[in-house]
């Protein structure tokens, strides 16, 4: 069945009294626990991941993210005897070995850790790329692969990539239906090096396909704390779905979130009123980073957009 | 250590047994001691700061604010004898925090009328506090030029006619020569012994306290220099309690973007670009807000022609500041602003010219937002043909043509006048506000109660308009940098067009940033930090459990006590306004384009959000709430 894609404007503009609300339901502790404390350059070596599991520890975020390549050996030993889950990507960051492999990866992946840990099952995340070119290609190809790592994760929690800065509108809508029909966690929007990063709009389109009882991950770009609640906002609003169990923010900037929140708790009406200009949290508006198809649709978007008068802050 | 020829001020009691003063809530930061020195009948006492006091308004900026305002009658002359020249430190100095090193001077300014304060960075304030006394205070005036060397020890006033007349640079070196080598010396160039309205107080030869002409008060007082080193620790009571809230300092600091990366790979002339991008760099007096060669003169460029290394102050991990050369001199700096006010605003795009009016200004101490400003204002009177013929002639015999935007070799021939108070210089040194006022044309001087304004035109960030209009010591951007969210995104970003909010945004600034100045931290610590880790670092050294809410209080109050010293100098509404310049005419080109400032608006809730009446006047309950009952009975 065709997807039924509203026409409307994309989330960039917020309720100041739900806002207001949601920010008072936070404590530092509460926004920690959402927390995936995250470096994936390709040089992160233990010293960065200890400090990185330290912040984890003290602040109680919900785990920590890295290369398993780099980390798979050190990580486990680093999170021993806490709450702190090891997060892993797989296939990072384009996607592209075939499903056999990619499954591979994952089961090597988690046997490596449950035998250096040795704390039982239940302390891995692993953070699927799917492949977006077959995806455009065959949609049916995405959920053989989901499920193949998931499978192979044993029962670890899955979260799957899906790059939504490569993706339409349309596109988003089908992979995030894909994500839900499949065995996997959560989904999630980025892998934090494409085109851009995490918008509220693009989290809201998740959020309303995939239902209340999947995750939704929210990565890239995400260094403050308005940023977060935002993405809050748009993927997370209601109080049933503030769990780390069913959301989550990627970060390589945990503290810049955490100390920007006491900023945030002082003269809130203020900052929300104090607002944000539309565009630079707009997907629509990286029009120069884009493929053609999606150019085009950007394009369109901006055109029949209230907010146009700011377009020309696109760089910002 | 007394030399010949010199004499140990006459002392009303020992110093040699050597105590701090012990207090009942307060376990930590302070010694409790207060010196006096009067420059006129050459004596000093030792003094006990009361504790409720410390504890009400922190240090520094605070304390200084508040002994200001209870020592300095109101519409006293800043260069006469009733004037009080405060040397501070806070409970920070002193600890190995990050930016701690600081020390706040207060005094009445001789260019605004209002209350004055600036801080500075290096190792003075360190030292100062190492003599055992949290604050200098210095009154009356010498007969003869001097210079202060306090130790924990003894107490000197030196002749300083040797020095009369030297630069920063000599000075510095030679009070150096004849007291102790690591000792921290903050002196005036001839612009603070010539009483110049807009010469700052230079320590470590290029560390500025540099806003509202506090070196000419120093210079009105005939005292040269403040030399001062000791052996005393600043006291605290739990060090592992303190060495934990440091270490989340350093935690904090060491991760976010801009403490961590950009001001340690650029320094602050980053922010070149940056600021030129929103189409908020003042150029050409505030005629532009986009200066079409800014990659001249840009942190890139700084860095590539000029930079020879990091010089940071003492323990601070930021390393903004910076040793550079040029192929005919070697100096520190300059900072952002200087970069700006020498360059863009006056339409100059030689980086290596700006750098030598920089290095002019330090050696003669004056200020170069204020400088710049006023060069920038006497170029637009020039082109438009507003100075009078003698004044026209003189610059063309002194430049060899007319004064025009753009020239580069003006800006440091004016500097070098300034400091020498020669030729235009004499009047370009009176700040930009009296040059405009005596050419017949006022609305060119682009200031806020007689202050210049900084780099940041509030047309393209809307917050800072309200921000830069009532900031108590006039045009400032560092007494509430709002340009932190409206254009660096930290902590986040905010809509810089945006009025709703930026008032209480503004309060929150101005009252974190009082706090900030009163423990004594940089401000850049705010890219970083927030009320609450602020407040968890001084409670770890004094004692004083609060969080960041009660911290914000007393900010508040010392926000306020300043209100009450300009209202009781005669400061109201009318003097919290922008040059009609940035209120009227929308930028033509540029990012930002064709926003307006609803400014009435603003400052009207601006006041509701202080708890102010419509004339800027804190309300009986206000004042009640901040326990300042007393202060405000004059009103």
């Amino acid at each position: 069945m065709e997807i039924e894609i509203p026409n409307r404007t994309p989330l960039v503009e917020f309720s100041r009294d739900k806002m207001l609300k949601l920010v008072k339901g936070f404590t530092l502790e509460k926004l920690a626990s959402f927390l995936d404390v995250t470096d994936l350059n390709a040089d992160t070596q233990a010293p960065k991941m200890s400090k990185m599991v330290n912040w984890a520890k003290n602040f109680g975020c919900a785990s920590v993210c890295v290369n398993p390549v780099e980390g798979g050996d050190i990580l486990p030993e680093l999170c021993k005897g806490s709450d702190v889950k090891e997060c892993y990507v797989i296939d990072f960051p384009l996607g592209k070995v075939d499903i056999e492999l990619k499954a591979e990866m994952t089961a090597h992946t988690v046997n490596k850790s449950r035998s250096i840990r040795n704390e039982g099952n239940g302390k891995i995340d692993l953070d699927m790329v799917i492949n977006v070119g077959r995806f455009k290609k065959d949609p049916a190809y995405t959920l053989e692969e989901i499920n193949a790592v998931c499978d192979a994760a044993d029962g670890e929690h899955v979260k799957v990539i899906v790059r939504s800065a490569e993706l339409t509108e349309k596109e988003i809508y089908k992979v995030s239906e894909i994500c839900a029909e499949s065995k996997a966690r959560f989904i999630k929007n980025s892998t934090g090096m494409d085109a851009y990063g995490a918008t509220p709009e693009h989290i809201r389109i998740m959020r309303e396909v995939v239902g209340p009882t999947m995750g939704v991950k929210a990565a890239g770009g995400i260094s403050d704390v308005m940023t977060a609640m935002r993405l809050f906002y748009a993927g997370a609003m209601e109080e049933e779905l503030q769990s780390p169990e069913l959301f989550r923010l990627g970060t390589s900037k945990p503290l810049n979130i955490l100390s920007s929140f006491g900023w945030l708790i002082h003269s809130t009406e203020d900052w929300i009123d104090a607002g944000i200009i539309p565009c630079t949290i707009c997907p629509y508006h990286h029009t120069g980073k884009l493929r053609v198809e999606m150019r085009e649709e950007s394009n369109a978007k901006c055109r029949a957009c209230e907010f146009k008068e700011y377009r020309k802050h696109k760089e910002f | 250590m007394q030399n010949a020829g010199h004499v140990n001020l006459r002392n009303t009691e020992s110093i040699k047994n050597f105590k701090i003063v012990i207090m009942k809530k307060i376990k930590g930061g302070y010694f409790g001691r207060l010196l006096r020195v009067n420059l006129s009948n050459h004596t000093y006492t030792v003094e006990e700061i009361p504790e409720q006091i410390l504890i009400d308004y922190i240090g520094g900026r605070g304390l200084g604010s508040k002994i200001l305002f209870d020592e300095v009658p109101a519409k006293a002359d800043a260069l006469g004898s009733d004037n009080v020249l405060l040397f501070l430190t806070g409970p920070l100095t002193g600890i190995p925090a990050p930016t701690t090193s600081r020390y706040s001077v207060v005094s009445k300014s001789p260019l605004t009328g209002a209350i004055g304060g600036s801080s500075s960075g290096g190792h003075f304030g360190v030292n100062l506090k190492s003599t055992g006394y949290d604050v200098l205070l210095v009154e009356g005036i010498s007969e003869n030029p001097c210079y202060l060397y306090i130790t924990d020890q003894n107490i000197e006033i030196r002749d300083a006619a040797h020095l009369w007349g030297k630069n920063t640079d000599v000075t510095t070196d030679t009070v150096l020569s004849e007291t102790k080598k690591n000792a921290g010396v903050a002196s005036i160039g001839p612009s603070g012994e010539n009483k110049q309205l807009i010469a700052s107080i230079m320590n470590e030869k290029n560390h500025a306290a540099g806003r509202g002409g506090l070196g000419a008060v120093m210079g009105s007082k005939k005292l040269k220099a403040v030399v001062v080193g000791g052996g005393q620790k600043t006291p605290v009571e739990d060090k592992e309690i303190v060495d934990a809230a440091v270490k989340n300092w350093r935690t904090f600091v060491g991760e976010a973007p801009l403490t961590k990366d950009v001001l340690k790979e650029y320094g602050t002339p980053a922010l070149v670009k940056v600021i030129n991008h929103y189409g908020a760099f003042p150029t050409n007096n505030f005629q532009q807000g986009v200066f079409n060669d800014a990659d001249s003169i840009s942190g890139e460029t700084f860095k590539e022609l000029y930079f020879v290394k990091r010089k940071p102050c003492s323990g601070c991990p930021i390393s903004c500041a910076r040793v550079t050369a040029t192929p005919e001199a070697e100096g520190k700096g300059p900072e952002f602003e200087t970069i700006w006010a020498y360059g863009a605003l006056c339409g100059i795009n030689d980086l290596e010219q700006i750098i030598h009016a920089n290095y002019n200004s330090n050696k003669y101490g004056f200020d170069t937002i204020s400088a710049g400003n006023a060069i920038a204002c006497a170029m637009e009177l020039s082109e438009k043909g507003f100075l009078p013929g003698e004044t026209m002639e003189m610059i063309q015999k002194d430049l060899g043509r007319k004064l025009e935007f753009g020239d580069e070799e003006a800006i440091v021939l004016f500097t070098d006048q300034m400091g020498r108070n020669e030729g235009f210089g004499k009047d370009l040194a009176m700040g930009s506000a009296k040059l405009a006022k005596k050419f017949g044309h006022p609305e060119l001087a682009m200031h806020v109660k007689g202050l210049e304004l900084p780099a940041y035109d509030p047309r393209g960030f809307h917050g800072m308009s309200i921000s830069l209009a009532t900031n108590n010591r006039g045009g400032c951007h560092l007494r509430s940098y709002l340009v932190s969210t409206e254009a660096l995104a930290t902590p986040f970003a905010v809509n810089r067009f945006e009025s709703k909010g930026k008032p209480g945004l503004t309060k929150l600034y101005q009252d974190l940033t009082s706090t900030v100045d009163s423990m004594v931290a940089c401000v850049f610590t705010s890219f970083a930090l927030n009320p609450d880790l602020y407040a968890q670092l001084v409670g770890s050294v004094t004692g004083i459990d609060q969080d960041g809410k009660a911290l914000l209080k007393t900010g508040e109050r010392i926000y306020n006590i300043e209100r009450l010293f300009n209202l009781r100098e005669g400061k109201s509404r009318k003097d919290d306004y922008l040059p009609k310049r940035l209120l009227e005419e929308p930028f033509k080109s540029g990012l930002s384009k064709g926003y307006k400032i609803e400014f009435e608006k603003l400052l009207n809730e601006y006041y509701d959000v202080r708890g102010w009446s419509k004339e800027g006047v804190p309300t009986s309950e206000k004042l009640k709430e901040l326990e300042l009952v007393n202060e405000g009975k004059f009103l």
